[in-house]
Formats: structure tokens, sequence, C-alpha cells
């Protein structure tokens, strides 16, 4: 790579961490923007390597987990973006909250329909509101996902409460 | 949906997701090196015939522009 050898070495470390810490995360992440299981790999695997590249230029000024969904959400969007004319059309939240619900009357549903019912809306929606509840889901706050996304805190929470009716309206969860 | 209990609710329920197919997807540092190494020549390839399919062009472009 053309780097000094602690340079290089602080990036193997800040990978190794990062995999440790967000594997399962980047897993789900890859799973809501790529349907298709071998592309899902492909994604994954392009998602760590940029992972990778990207910690020779980490500067550590703002948190590991930031950078990480960062870049893992780039790499997706810009998988999104490429495909997008291959792709059913993506919506965003007005024409998702307009749209009729095109599913069956029972509403207690399983935990696994749930997430099959939940990763279905998502593979809908468009790069931004994806990746806003992606986060919401992963369980960070407002400004975490602001500063993540690049947009304010205030309209993440509008963003987030307009998903969870949205998500509400489509669907229960059942009781155990 | 509002209230915080359902919310985490639906994360729990998020993050409860079995990694599945995706399960053997971890890399090795060496295999993300050597991608990394791919791409890297990959990009050089496609930019040095970019640099060589536009030198014609700039070549006719700055004679068009000298004056006669």
């Amino acid at each position: 790579m053309g780097l000094p050898p602690d340079t290089g070495s602080r990036q193997d470390g800040l990978y190794a961490e990062a995999a440790a810490m967000f594997g399962p995360a980047l897993q789900r992440l890859a799973r809501a923007y790529e349907p298709d299981a071998d592309r899902r790999l492909d994604l994954l695997q392009e998602i760590h390597v940029s992972l990778w590249r990207s910690f020779a230029s980490f500067d550590g000024r703002c948190s590991l987990r930031t950078w990480v969904y960062r870049v893992a959400h780039n790499v997706s969007t810009s998988q999104v973006i490429r495909r997008r004319g291959k792709t059913p059309t993506l919506v965003g939240l007005d024409e998702l909250e307009s749209m009729p619900i095109a599913v069956d009357h029972e509403q207690v549903l399983d935990d696994q329909r749930a997430l099959d019912r939940m990763m279905a809306l998502i593979h809908q929606l468009d790069p931004l509101d994806r990746q806003v509840i992606l986060l919401y889901l992963e369980g960070l706050d407002a400004a975490s996902i602001g500063d993540i996304t690049g947009i304010s805190a205030g309209n993440v929470a509008t963003k987030v409460h307009r998903i969870k009716k949205v998500l509400a309206q489509r669907f229960q969860r059942g009781t155990p | 949906m509002t209230d915080p209990s359902q919310d985490r609710d639906l994360q729990a329920l998020w993050q409860s997701q079995s990694p599945g197919d995706d399960a053997g997807s971890a890399m090795a540092l060496d295999e993300i090196r050597q991608m990394a190494q791919r791409l890297e020549h990959k990009v050089s390839r496609r930019n040095r015939r970019e640099y060589v399919a536009s030198a014609p062009v700039c070549a006719s472009s700055r004679r068009s522009q000298l004056p006669t």
C-alpha cells in the first residue's frame, strides 16, 4: 500500500477492532441493501475492503462507530444507485406512507415473518431513508444518525417518527 | 410505536437476526489486502488507459487553439 509500517499496523488494528465490534451489524446492513444472497456476499466483501482501506486515513475526529457506518452506508448506497435501473423503483417516505397496504389482514406476526416484512419495506426505501431507518434499528440516537448521514438531528427524528408510523401501520409483532 | 419500550422491541427484533448465509463472510486480513491490491491495480490500469485515450484529444484541442 506504500504506507509506513506503523500506519499499516494501525490500519490493521483499527480494522480488526471494527470488524469484531460491528461485524454482525454490517451483515444486517448488507442484508437490508441487497436481497440477493450472492450479491450480498460481494457487497459485504466490498464493505470490508473499503473499511480496511479507509482506516489508512482515519484521524479519530469522529468515533469508530460513526466512521464504520459512514463507510458501509456509502459503499452500499453506491451499489443501490448503480443498480437503480435494474431494480424496482425505490420510493421515499412520502410515497411509502401513501401506498396502499398490499398485505393480508393478519396483524399478528411471528418474529421471522415480522422481520421479513420489515426487510421488504426497507428494500423499497430510497437510500437516505434506508440509512436512517437502519441506523435507528441498530439503536443509534438521532444525533449520531445525523453525524453519519449529514442531516440534522431534528430531520432525523422526524424521519424516524414517520418510518415507525409506517411500520406500525403495516405490521405488529406477535406476542409470545 | 412511539413509546421507548416499543422502540427497544423493534430494535431487539432487528438485532436478533441470525447470521444465516452470511456467517462465513468474515474475511482474513491477508484476503482483504489482496482484494485491495487487486482493486488498486484495476484502478491504476483504468486511469492509465484514460490518460492515453485523452492524450490525442488534448493534443488536437491545443493544435486548434494555436494561432494560424
